[in-house]
């Protein structure tokens, strides 16, 4: 773990010393320090005028501007968008008990995509909520088509799993017919559309990390916390329950902590893809089927790999960027079709 | 059949039922099924502590449906179920736990588990998500390990233990959950002769120490072997209990089961071969 984590921050600053121009890593470390130092003393002093780095020679005071107020947002916000998507792909796996669910199984995703196709197309009745719209439509839009799937498939007070799957999909692809329906019917703004629903990290800021981060992190904890409930419950329903497990609540909890991740993410990064399955998988297989190991790992693997992809998406034809939501599924769909394989010869 | 449902007409006397000490189970005039269908029709048993009771009877009879009503996984539309002398309907899941364990009939382990991990979720019930096992948690696991022979075996992946041997550890998961009463729903089936001597034995050792295990078991010789009594399931009905020699009885079973049986009387107890 403590190499994971190493190798994550070594991660970050080599992700935010490369772009158009090149930081050398000792550079990065020191606008990071001076970054962080600048923010708690302004915190601490609030002094008139902003913060001024003296004695400090141009050249720095450029990479600093660099590193601390473009890089470092999105290389953060990517790190966070990856550990929520993995951490929801964890806790889905574990409650599906199947290794294919992914945090977009219960219509988190098209919800999302739909509200958020609806606000961009729609401008105009969003705009009291100025820049926020579209992600305050987009989690809106997750959560209330998970909450609408959970609903459907509930009988009584529990939560039987494949009436909840069959739910997912049935809601999933009715709201991405109604996005296909957006999307169509205001064609001068597809492209925006398109682009937000391919997932970008374009926007970052580290207003956005704010939003982001609580419930991360309110996830995480609450994952965190089942984790070895999970692993109870992959002994099967049933036998968990004459374990003493409260069941119903456990997968009510996950699914519901899942959700707020994901749409937390979705809300500031667009719906990208096969992270939440992908990385959970490879944890797996790494580290094993404990879920005490996997949760913080995946969250932890799931920011590495997302800083990485989204590394590749601003460089590899930069200036112009990829969707990173492309890159993710360019590494992940062939990772993914390997481990399908590797299932169906086992 | 006529009178109360569950009070067979031919019940054995139960002379040696509570005659070890008191009741760990006790089940009375329980009806319970699934949707619409009844599969229990008024069932009456009950399991002493240090008692080892055989549930015996045809495919279909409700000796799982009687396991699942136990276990509160199924609910009782009629009837009562008591638990160490507490009603079923005052216990929840994670109390329950704490006087009832379950060996499932058919219990395939997640594969990257150590046998030991497997133990250790025998104490789900006495944890809380923050706190891990303590030391008290962890002698019982070693505890349970031992009785059932598998201390050996704590650091071996769950996929590399035989049939037998991941048998015991599942029995030794549910007696780390300190329960009064041991259900076992045919722990024996696609065993060999060896590691089903295994498993029963350890069932025994554990009834040795004050644990009321009831048996599911589908073959008769075995139930006759392993039992201090046996009680005779068919239709959701209690037909007949009492020791093994005085319920397996040829015709009964020829009626029960609706097929030519010969009982052998042997020192062991009674052995039941079909006729072909």
């Amino acid at each position: 773990m403590a190499l994971s984590c190493l190798a994550f921050a070594a991660l970050v600053v080599l992700a935010a010393g490369v772009g158009s121009v090149r930081i050398p890593p000792a550079e990065v470390l020191g606008a990071v320090g001076r970054g962080l130092w600048a923010t708690a003393g302004a915190v601490v002093h609030r002094p008139p005028g902003g913060v001024e780095a003296v004695g400090v020679d141009p050249a720095t005071r450029v990479f600093d501007t660099i590193v601390w107020h473009i890089r470092l947002p999105r290389v953060v916000l990517a790190a966070l968008v990856g550990a929520a998507l993995a951490l929801a792909g964890a806790g889905f796996q574990g409650v599906f008990r199947n290794p294919l669910a992914d945090p977009y199984l219960l219509g988190a995703a098209s919800g999302a995509g739909f509200a958020a196709s609806l606000a961009m197309v729609g401008g105009g009745a969003w705009a009291w909520l100025g820049g926020l719209g579209v992600p305050v439509a987009a989690f809106a839009g997750a959560a209330a088509a998970v909450a609408v799937v959970v609903a459907l498939a509930r009988r009584g007070w529990t939560l039987p799993i494949v009436p909840l799957v069959l739910a997912g999909v049935v809601v999933g692809s009715c709201l991405a017919a109604g996005t296909s329906f957006v999307l169509l019917a205001a064609r001068e703004q597809a492209a925006g559309v398109l682009t937000w629903l391919l997932g970008s990290l374009a926007f970052a800021s580290w207003g956005r990390v704010g939003t982001l981060l609580p419930p991360v992190l309110a996830s995480a904890a609450v994952l965190i916390a089942a984790a070895r409930s999970l692993d109870v419950l992959q002994l099967g329903e049933r036998t968990a329950m004459q374990l003493g497990l409260p069941v119903e609540a456990l997968k009510l909890t996950v699914v519901a902590a899942g959700t707020l991740a994901t749409a937390a993410a979705v809300s500031v990064a667009g719906v990208i893809g096969f992270v939440g399955l992908v990385v959970p998988h490879a944890v797996r297989l790494a580290l094993g089927p404990d879920h005490r190991r996997l949760v913080p790992m995946a969250a932890v693997w799931g920011a590495g790999f997302m800083v990485l992809a989204d590394l590749v998406a601003r460089t590899v034809i930069a200036p112009a960027e990829l969707p990173v939501g492309v890159v993710t599924a360019l590494v992940g769909a062939p990772f993914f079709l390997l481990l399908l394989r590797r299932k169906v010869a086992s | 059949m006529s009178g109360r449902p569950g009070r067979a007409p031919e019940a054995v006397a139960t002379a040696m039922a509570a005659a070890t000490g008191a009741d760990v189970l006790r089940l009375e005039g329980v009806v319970a099924g699934y949707g619409g269908r009844t599969v229990l029709q008024g069932v009456d048993l009950c399991v002493a502590e240090g008692e080892v009771v055989g549930l015996i009877g045809p495919n279909g009879a409700g000796k799982s449906t009687l396991v699942a009503v136990a276990s509160k996984v199924l609910p009782v539309s009629a009837g009562q179920v008591w638990v160490d002398g507490v009603p079923l309907a005052r216990l929840g899941r994670r109390a329950l736990a704490r006087r009832l364990a379950v060996v499932p009939q058919s219990a395939p382990l997640p594969e990257g588990f150590l046998a030991v991990e497997v133990v250790r979720m025998g104490r789900t019930p006495y944890l809380d998500p923050w706190r891990g096992p303590r030391s008290v948690d962890e002698a019982e696991v070693e505890r349970a390990m031992r009785t059932t022979g598998v201390l050996a075996l704590a650091d071996r992946p769950v996929e590399s233990l035989s049939g037998g041997e991941r048998q015991r550890v599942v029995l030794a998961r549910a007696l780390a959950q300190r329960p009064g009463v041991l259900l076992l729903d045919e722990p024996t089936s696609h065993l060999d002769l060896r590691y089903q001597a295994e498993v029963l034995h350890a069932a025994r050792t554990a009834a040795a120490e004050g644990v009321g295990v009831l048996l599911v078991v589908h073959d008769l010789n075995l139930a006759a072997r392993a039992c201090d009594r046996v009680v005779l399931l068919t239709d959701g009905r209690v037909v007949a209990e009492g020791p093994a020699d005085r319920v397996l009885v040829a015709d009964r079973l020829a009626r029960v089961y609706r097929t030519e049986v010969d009982v052998f009387a042997t020192p062991g107890g009674p052995v039941v071969v079909p006729r072909v």
